[in-house]
């Protein structure tokens, strides 16, 4: 289902990797922690905002089997929520080309093998079923624009996704809209409930 | 308004600010009972999964493995029975080798041809090994 597109930040060979052992301890820590769960939920649920077909809790199962199966690499000192962004930014991404290169047949995909990054994935990659079509992804413009739709009507909530997009961010983002922090974080939060939303599992609920 | 097009720039700024929220803002109005559940039904079926992947990739590399010799011996074996046997008796003579006990003629030409490769396969090895 997913073809992995290296993270330019995620796989620089600075950093060091965590062990297997130590990588365990992260997703269990990550995962055991209700909040930190519902963080990863709300990054998860934007990145995948127009991938037809597959959902945030998707992306996040794609890359916990990742970590798991070594295919993709921890790097120490860095927050796990900014680790699992990173994993799932590639494979959204490499969700989308997949979608931009048309359907594989499903009979022959998981015969294709190569290595894609010898640095941080010595593993031969089998590419899997690939089910989106290429009308069925949006371009990262596109998503940004579904992240506008989601949070049409309430003026606030645009200011607050134009500034993020724009760069910025905490007290430099609440001094350029020139809110105090009680608005600004009053904001936050209700941007968070909302891209929630976008992930159509979240929404039934 | 002027929308900017950088989703990256979003989903940065998002991630940035999450770590920076207080949890008890995060789990607000949410079930965190349900979270618990439906994470550890997760972290459960991803392992299972990635166990299944590693295996799958495992005998991928056997099955590779096997193949391997099977590919590169047909040029091996293009001799004679008759060159095959003369090879084996040679080397019955060379110390490199251990033979079993077995008078050549008694072999079949199947026999002969499979351990003919065998120890073609075996030379090939350390002559890749004297270079290494």
């Amino acid at each position: 289902m997913f073809e992995e597109i290296d993270d330019p930040v995620e796989q620089e060979e600075v950093y060091e990797r965590l062990s297997a052992e130590d990588v365990d301890k992260e997703i269990r820590a990550l995962l055991g922690s209700p909040a930190s769960f519902a963080k990863l939920r709300t990054i998860a649920a934007t990145l995948a905002t127009g991938l037809s077909g597959l959902t945030g809790e998707d992306l996040i199962n794609e890359a916990v089997v990742r970590f798991y199966e070594g295919r993709r690499k921890w790097p120490c000192g860095v927050h796990p929520l900014v680790v699992f962004k990173s994993t799932m930014h590639s494979l959204a991404s490499g969700a989308r080309k997949c979608a931009d290169e048309g359907p594989i047949d499903e009979s022959v995909a998981l015969a294709t093998v190569d290595v894609k990054d010898e640095s941080t994935d010595l593993r031969p990659q089998v590419h899997g079923v690939v089910t989106l079509t290429p009308e069925g992804a949006l371009s990262a413009k596109e998503q940004l624009v579904a992240v506008y739709a989601a949070v049409a009507g309430d003026e606030d909530l645009e200011l607050l996704v134009m500034v993020w997009a724009d760069g910025l961010r905490g007290d430099e983002a609440a001094k350029e809209l020139d809110w105090d922090k009680k608005k600004y974080e009053a904001a936050r939060k209700r941007l968070t409930r909302r891209l929630d939303a976008l992930d159509p599992d979240r929404r039934l609920k | 308004m002027n929308k900017p097009s950088n989703f990256n720039n979003f989903v940065d700024a998002l991630t940035q600010e999450l770590i920076n929220m207080p949890d008890e803002q995060v789990l607000e109005g949410k079930d965190v009972a349900e979270l618990q559940a439906d994470a550890q039904a997760l972290l459960k079926s991803a392992r299972a999964e990635a166990g299944r992947r590693r295996l799958a990739a495992a005998k991928s590399g056997i099955a590779a493995l096997r193949n391997k010799p099977a590919a590169t011996g047909s040029p091996v074996l293009n001799v004679s029975a008759a060159d095959a046997r003369r090879f084996i008796a040679q080397a019955q003579n060379d110390t490199r080798y251990t033979l079993a006990a077995r008078k050549l003629g008694e072999m079949s030409d199947e026999e002969v041809f499979r351990l003919y490769a065998q120890m073609k396969r075996l030379e090939d090895a350390r002559n890749k090994g004297g270079e290494a």
